[in-house]
């Protein structure tokens, strides 16, 4: 039961990062883009996290397994924000023509 | 069984190659201190790559495994990732000196400047 | 099976990020690039049952060689081309080596071939033998610290080196202390922003803990003095990149870090040393504990952490050497 229940898990996580990361080559833009890998980092890493919590057997890897997701949970959103902020700072919009990721980004 | 053969060496080999044109080709002093870097991987990875076991595990001692993968190179290759980070910090250290005394850090602009007294002043 | 599959796909990768540093020209896109690289290949030593070595590839590789070439790195270096091929010189020369290398390798053993020759010798008595001679589970540290302690305090030594190296290449600082205001120059508004400072804050006492528990866990599984080093080295540093160097070296300052430095490679010697006034060789703990094993123990509990002080240490004073060279 737990491991078919664990598989899923795993299975649907991965099928969320390869859709992240289609997204990521098929988005137009940077921020487009950085949608789609921002969901790689939160629910793919968590889901695959979730679905490792419930195949592993022990108490201290599942306590191992937890901490990691804590730390991505939070960290992830976070590196995704910073990366929009200092690309709005630089001077990235979305409206503007050709800024995608390819031009370089550093001005 | 015998399917990935030799082909870590080979990943390896191209790696090596691909560290050494960056190494002769580049004129930038950073990129350089890059090759370098890829150079030394190659050579971590023909390592790692001896001490694999087939169906071997991590040489962490354990009731329920019987085959371990050879710690050896383990060992070797630890240590000389953390030597390596240090001696690449010392490039990044007269590369940041070359930059205060010539003012760049493109080979082919500190050429074009021989007037540059080789004493660097700090 | 499975192995193989990621074993073909990682190298693969690392293939292309190969190719794609060698055209490209931008020191940040390089930057960017070798740590991905690093992140590839400590994956595909995971792959190759490397753990402690991936351990300390990830540690090295993705994070603090970031740091040491991002303080190195400026805006102006940036090429107006991004990308040139090399010159067909370099490439000819390259494939030469190729070639000759390529020769070289038709002796190597197969991949996992059991019966390699490496695996024949003094492997065999490490996995064998060493539960019963040092009593720790992890034989990677059981080899580092005591069947090869010597060539480890040579390595300490190597590493304490560097640093001194890199702080006699700093610029003279009489001219007056460093301005206050000095950030990093990547990211000039990371101190104002609320969202990183709030959660990164937060995590500096997670990180340094974390460092600590790979310091003394390293006997039970992966880890051990120089992972811990380079953690805890990282986890002082974001606090210096989130809000400047200066107000880092009020809490640590930096001749206390060069201390520690010294003070580390010290720790380990002694512990050698002790070894010789008690009637054995030098670096042979056993002598140390009332039983081979517990002297053992003892032995590799303070020599890992004269690494861990030294490695942690001399990461922070190359932060303080880079920050020093940019004012």
């Amino acid at each position: 039961m737990t491991e078919i229940l664990g598989s899923l898990l795993l299975l649907l996580g991965v099928l969320t990062v390869l859709v992240g990361g289609v997204g990521l080559f098929r988005f137009p833009d940077f921020f487009c883009r950085l949608h789609s890998a921002s969901i790689v980092d939160t629910l793919g890493a968590g889901l695959v996290l979730l679905g490792m919590l419930v195949l592993s057997g022990s108490v201290v890897i599942a306590f191992k397994v937890a901490m990691i997701g804590a730390l991505i949970f939070f960290l992830s959103p976070m590196t995704a924000h910073a990366l929009a902020r200092a690309a709005l700072r630089s001077g990235m919009h979305r409206d503007k023509p050709g800024s995608g990721p390819s031009t370089g980004g550093m001005k | 069984m015998s399917f990935p053969g030799l082909l870590n060496y080979w990943v390896a080999l191209i790696l090596l190659v691909c560290g050494l044109i960056i190494v002769m080709d580049s004129r930038n002093l950073v990129k350089k201190l890059v090759g370098l870097g890829i150079f030394q991987s190659a050579v971590f990875l023909v390592f790692i790559t001896l001490g694999k076991k087939s169906d071997g595990s991590a040489p962490i001692l354990d009731a329920s495994v019987s085959v371990y993968s050879n710690p050896l190179p383990h060992v070797l290759i630890l240590t000389a990732i953390v030597v390596g980070v240090a001696t690449t910090a010392v490039g990044l250290a007269l590369v940041a000196r070359i930059r205060r005394a010539y003012g760049t850090i493109d080979e082919d602009e500190i050429d074009d400047r021989p007037e540059v007294e080789p004493e660097i002043v700090p | 099976m499975i192995n193989v599959v990621a074993d073909v796909g990682l190298l693969c990768l690392l293939l292309t990020v190969a190719l794609a540093i060698v055209c490209t020209r931008s020191p940040l896109s390089l930057v960017l690039l070798s740590g991905i690289y690093s992140i590839a290949l400590c994956t595909l030593f995971v792959i190759l049952d490397a753990v402690d070595v991936a351990f300390t590839e990830a540690a090295v590789g993705a994070g603090i060689s970031a740091i040491l070439f991002f303080a190195v790195i400026r805006p102006e270096d940036e090429p107006v081309t991004a990308f040139s091929w090399p010159s067909s010189r370099a490439i000819l020369l390259g494939l030469g080596v190729g070639v000759l290398l390529l020769a070289g390798t038709l002796d190597m053993p197969m991949y996992g071939d059991h019966l390699a020759p490496a695996h024949q010798h003094l492997a065999l008595r490490f996995l064998g033998q060493s539960f019963e001679e040092i009593g720790i589970p992890n034989v990677v540290t059981s080899v580092l610290a005591s069947y090869r302690g010597y060539d480890t305090l040579g390595e300490v030594v190597v590493i304490f080196t560097a640093g001194v190296a890199v702080l006699i290449l700093q610029p003279d600082n009489k001219k007056g202390p460093a301005k206050p205001g000095d950030r990093d120059r990547f990211a000039p508004e990371l101190m104002g922003n609320p969202v990183l400072k709030t959660v990164l804050l937060r995590m500096i006492p997670l990180v340094v803990l974390f460092g600590l528990y790979v310091q003394f866990h390293g006997d039970y599984g992966p880890g051990g003095g120089f992972q811990a080093g380079v953690i805890l080295g990282a986890g002082v540093i974001t606090y210096g990149l989130l809000s400047s160097a200066t107000r880092l070296k009020r809490i640590i300052s930096d001749k206390w870090v060069t201390l520690g430095m010294a003070l580390g490679v010290l720790v380990y010697g002694l512990v050698g040393v002790a070894g010789l006034f008690l009637g054995a060789n030098f670096l042979d703990y056993s002598v140390l504990g009332p039983t081979q094993t517990a002297g053992q123990h003892l032995g590799i509990l303070l020599i890992e952490l004269g690494v861990g002080l030294t490695v942690s240490c001399t990461m922070v004073s190359l932060y303080y050497c880079f920050k020093q060279g940019e004012s």
